[in-house]
């Protein structure tokens, strides 16, 4: 590792170089630091994918650095997918297939098997992605690995444990008024998405309370199989152990010809919709008839006694651009730049460290993932501050607008984006993991490593025009989740709520378990 | 067995190293076993303030100037100090009015001095991500994930700041840690009544204070008052650092001596620590020493819920083994308590226990929520059956073996990812026993049904439980 002194970068810096740390004294600056090339490379996809039998894919790195081993399905299927009368019925089933037992094993037997082995078992329910993982020591893999193709092959969705999960279910719905990051998520989706919208239906008492057993059963024949999912395998598995996998994806059905069932309770999507790419963007053109939110700046109050408010400021994201479009990098680094996780936040810069309004403030886009249908800001601060908060976002979008990023910032978040993708990489579970995701979400498997020459392309005037095309303050939602009368006392919130055509909508309070309006307040519901 | 070397430099800084090749990244940390419970009397939140303080640089980072800037900062210590001592009467108000301005015209000039956020700059600009610290109530680790082959940025820009740093913007952070107190306890559904709670179970130890400390006190602390602090606890021999990742194209060791080993033994006094003794009188006066027969009861606009403290044991004390196999029989789903409370008699809707053990003492912990038509007392009822068949005989051997095993593969799961590895290690060096990493997983697996009926008898009766009923709104 060598460095250059700052009286040798003038001339004679060739001198310093080779020349040894140890042999010197601390440089004086960091910037003096000379480092040697990175060798980081993505590792490729091809030698890791496997098809373990026709129609499923499977992702595989071996790391036998401890025994452990990991196995995700990730299956294509989530809460969007639910019937409009039986919302929640994806995260029901997501539940009870690691929880309801199989056919071979009862619930109680299943999880002292489970626990006996040091196994860890658990399912992630999300808007499109139903993923069930298992991490074993490698002594009692076998044993549980069975035990998982059990559960995801011939599941019991046993009767009492459905009772225990439901009734825990509802009961955190009499809750979802209580944390108002959970009053400000739903109705940020209401307001940009619309209620209709598949991100936007959220369980009822009623809708989980009309689940049976037969709607899990049929739920869970039209949507998880093989075909419909992609596996991540990882950690020290012998080929032995591998070979066993193989022949348990083999004998794993296919799905029927009969598609009756699918669809027929108004499911938002069957298998069929679901492969096509246009999916994705489903909310966009849905749903039932009903249009989306209509556009337009706003700033909606929902009343809450929280002693720091909750904001998100944004709007619904159009047709963001594809994997391998230019602009997508352009938008990803104006995102980073104004609220991404690295040093230059101008978010961050201005209302934390500059005024210590916040502690956290943050920009998010989702350009690495798929499906994100919205632009967002969120940060949170006091009630007496809430509208000078949302004054210095405005400033920043603005900035972010009409002037070419500084080319030190832009080579910062560049060095960010890349240093995120090294961390991404690092073990064998994330490798098999970020490489199965390409497959699910439909990202091209060179995505990862075309990622920094991708970065590197892109221009200073390509990410003022992204910014100008993707960030639209005509159109920002601010919803704030505070209290009323406090943040209304404040003399800024006439002017902000007056800006341009905006008024201050004041949302009503709802029932925790319809949703519905408790008061009829004057303001607005959408 | 998980190879680490150690390294001990000659002032006493420690450096614990896992090469792991296979890694693009190094995670790496240091470790001052000081935290919340080192806080000085009336000035509960120093160390977490500090930690905050440890990002606005040093005497080269974070500074245009340092030698312009320094006098702007005594001279702002000095219109602090000035303001703290004039009576809050009117007859004054003419001269704290002069002074509010005369220390907001210093704060400016020393704003436009600094380079905010600087340290940070420098690791973005290296790749470098995860820049982030915390406080806890024994310790407080910093971190960072770097590209391997700029390790030597992390030796330079950690040791400086462990040299010189500057505690400059001081009020604005206050300020900011006010508003993270607002998100993690006040506006958390149940959060200022955890806090009361604990605060009351651990009475008049240090322990009852959250690492964010009390509002009144943080915000009467000075920065000549959080420099005192640091030279008094960050001695070079109270650091370890953790680097997990792929060091094979450093020389660790040559590097670790160069930087590290300018660290000197600083010259505080614990006398300089001393705060404002009234702070601290007043508070003596408003604490009461907890009565812990009589459950408390609170309202908030949380789940009702049912939770139940005991005195327990610190971290490495023998009994803390069969204490934490005593949580594993009982929690899971194939545990006692969700077996029985929740699903043979539906009286709960969750229920947890843990140990929580820190370098000194620790609390052994039940928290649960009843299902709707049932109270936090049917529960506290049924909790004690369960403690009482503890107390009669031991758990069956296979129940045992069914912790012991999870125990163990949890253990070896948090040796897998290695920031989570790095944070392991750092954490165990924080509470004093950073071998804990071996001796844990050895020592659970020597636990007996026997030890688990004893430690239960031991802790987990009645006379010391410290009970907690949470009251949430009616649906």
């Amino acid at each position: 590792m060598t460095y250059a002194r700052p009286a040798l970068v003038l001339g004679i810096a060739l001198l310093s170089l080779g020349r040894s740390v140890f042999s010197a004294e601390i440089p004086a600056h960091p910037r003096i630091l000379r480092f040697p090339p990175s060798a980081f490379e993505v590792p490729m996809s091809d030698p890791r994918r496997i098809e373990p039998a026709p129609d499923t894919v499977a992702f595989v790195e071996r790391d036998s650095l401890l025994p452990l081993i990991e196995l995700t399905f990730a299956f294509r299927v989530g809460s969007h997918d639910d019937p409009r009368d039986r919302t929640g019925l994806a995260v029901l089933t997501g539940a009870m297939l690691t929880r309801g037992g199989s056919e071979a094993l009862a619930p109680a037997d299943l999880d002292a098997a489970l626990e006996t082995a040091g196994a860890d078992l658990h399912s992630f329910v999300r808007g499109q992605r139903t993923a069930v993982r298992l991490s074993v020591p490698t002594w009692a893999a076998p044993q549980a690995i069975e035990i998982l193709f059990d559960l995801v092959t011939a599941p019991r969705f046993d009767g009492e444990v459905l009772d225990v999960v439901r009734r825990s279910a509802l009961e955190r719905l009499d809750r979802r008024n209580e944390d108002p990051l959970d009053v400000l998520e739903r109705e940020w989706t209401w307001l940009v998405l619309g209620r209709a919208h598949p991100a936007g239906r959220a369980p009822t008492t009623a809708s989980l309370a009309a689940i049976s057993r037969a709607d899990m059963a049929s739920f869970y024949r039209c949507f998880f199989r093989p075909e419909e999912m992609v596996a991540a395998i990882s950690g020290d598995f012998s080929a032995d152990l591998l070979g066993r996998i193989q022949k348990r994806f083999a004998a794993w059905g296919r799905l029927s010809s009969d598609r009756s069932e699918c669809g027929s309770s108004g499911t938002g999507s069957t298998p069929a919709d679901r492969a096509s790419p246009a999916r994705l963007r489903v909310g966009a053109t849905s749903v039932a008839g009903r249009p989306p939110p209509p556009a337009g700046a706003r700033v909606v109050l929902a009343p809450h006694p929280t002693p720091q408010a909750k904001l998100m400021i944004g709007h619904r994201l159009e047709r963001p651009p594809a994997w391998n479009d230019p602009e997508r990098f352009a938008l990803l680094v104006a995102g980073e730049i104004l609220g991404g996780g690295g040093a230059i936040s101008r978010l961050n810069g201005r209302l934390r460290t500059s005024e210590g309004l916040v502690y956290r403030a943050s920009a998010d886009l989702e350009l690495d993932a798929a499906g994100q249908e919205d632009f967002r800001i969120f940060l949170e601060t006091r009630p007496e501050r809430v509208w000078r908060a949302i004054e210095l976002v405005e400033q920043e979008v603005a900035r972010l607008r009409d002037e070419l990023v500084h080319p030190r910032e832009f080579e910062i978040v560049r060095q960010t984006l890349i240093g995120n993708l090294r961390s991404d990489f690092d073990t064998a579970e994330e490798i098999a993991g970020y490489l199965a995701e390409n497959e699910l979400l439909g990202r091209p498997p060179d995505y990862w490593r075309r990622y920094a020459q991708a970065l590197e392309r892109v221009g200073r005037e390509e990410i003022r025009s992204a910014a100008r095309k993707y960030l639209r303050p005509k159109d920002f939602i601010v919803l704030v989740v505070g209290p009323e009368g406090e943040l209304l006392d404040q003399p800024e919130a006439g002017r902000i709520g007056s800006a341009g055509d905006r008024r201050i909508e004041i949302l009503p309070r709802r029932h925790p378990g319809t949703l519905e309006p408790l008061d009829s307040k004057p303001g607005t519901d959408s | 067995m998980l190879p680490i070397e150690e390294i001990v430099l000659a002032n006493g800084f420690r450096l614990l190293l896992v090469d792991r090749p296979t890694q693009s990244t190094v995670e790496a940390g240091w470790v001052i076993p000081t935290g919340s419970f080192d806080d000085p009397e009336g000035a509960a939140g120093m160390s977490h303030l500090l930690e905050h303080l440890l990002f606005k640089g040093t005497k080269t980072i974070g500074t245009r100037s340092y030698e312009r800037e320094k006098p702007l900062l005594d001279e702002e210590d000095r219109l602090t100090a000035e303001l703290e001592r004039l009576p809050a009467s009117g007859k004054r108000r003419q001269r704290r009015a002069s002074l509010l301005e005369a220390l907001s015209d210093v704060r400016r000039r020393a704003t436009a001095l600094a380079r905010l956020g600087e340290l940070s700059l420098h690791y973005s600009e290296a790749g470098a991500t995860g820049l982030n610290a915390h406080t806890f109530k024994d310790f407080a680790l910093h971190l960072v994930t770097l590209p391997a082959e700029k390790l030597e940025l992390w030796f330079w820009l950690e040791s400086d700041r462990l040299s010189n740093p500057v505690l400059r913007e001081f009020h604005k952070e206050i300020t900011v840690i006010g508003e993270e107190r607002r998100q993690r306890i006040e506006s958390t559904p149940g959060g200022e009544q955890d806090e009361a709670f604990e605060a009351r179970f651990w009475g008049a130890s240090n322990y009852a204070h959250r690492p964010l400390g009390r509002p009144p006190e943080l915000q009467s602390i000075s920065r000549s008052e959080a420099r005192a602090f640091f030279d008094y606890w960050f001695q070079p021999d109270r650091l370890t650092a953790v680097l997990v990742g792929d060091l094979g194209s450093a020389d660790v060791r040559k590097l670790a001596e160069l930087y590290f080993g300018r660290l000197r033994p600083r010259n505080g006094r614990r006398a300089e620590l001393a705060a404002n003794a009234a702070r601290a009188a007043q508070r003596r006066a408003a604490t009461t020493v907890p009565d812990r027969t009589e459950p408390w009861r609170t309202n908030c606009a949380c789940a009702t819920q049912l939770r139940v403290l005991y005195p327990a044991v610190s971290f490495h004390h023998p009994d803390s083994y069969p204490l934490q196999v005593l949580s594993g029989v009982l929690n899971g789903r194939a545990g006692r308590l969700h077996r029985s409370l929740v699903v043979d008699r539906r009286l709960a809707r969750s229920t947890a226990s843990r140990l929580q053990a820190y370098r000194h003492e620790g609390l052994f912990a039940l928290d649960a929520e009843p299902t709707g038509t049932h109270s936090p007392e049917n529960l506290l009822e049924a909790w004690n059956e369960e403690l009482s068949a503890l107390h009669r005989e031991p758990p069956a051997a296979l129940e045992v073996t069914r912790v012991r095993n999870q125990l163990a593969a949890d253990a070896l799961r948090r040796l897998q990812d290695p920031a989570i590895l790095r944070t392991q290690l750092l954490v165990y060096a924080g509470l004093g026993h950073w071998r804990e990493i071996y001796a844990g997983p050895a020592n659970l697996l020597e636990v007996t049904p026997g030890d688990v009926q004893r430690v239960s008898r031991t802790y987990l009766t009645p006379e010391r439980s410290s009970i907690a009923f949470y009251q949430g709104p009616s649906q």
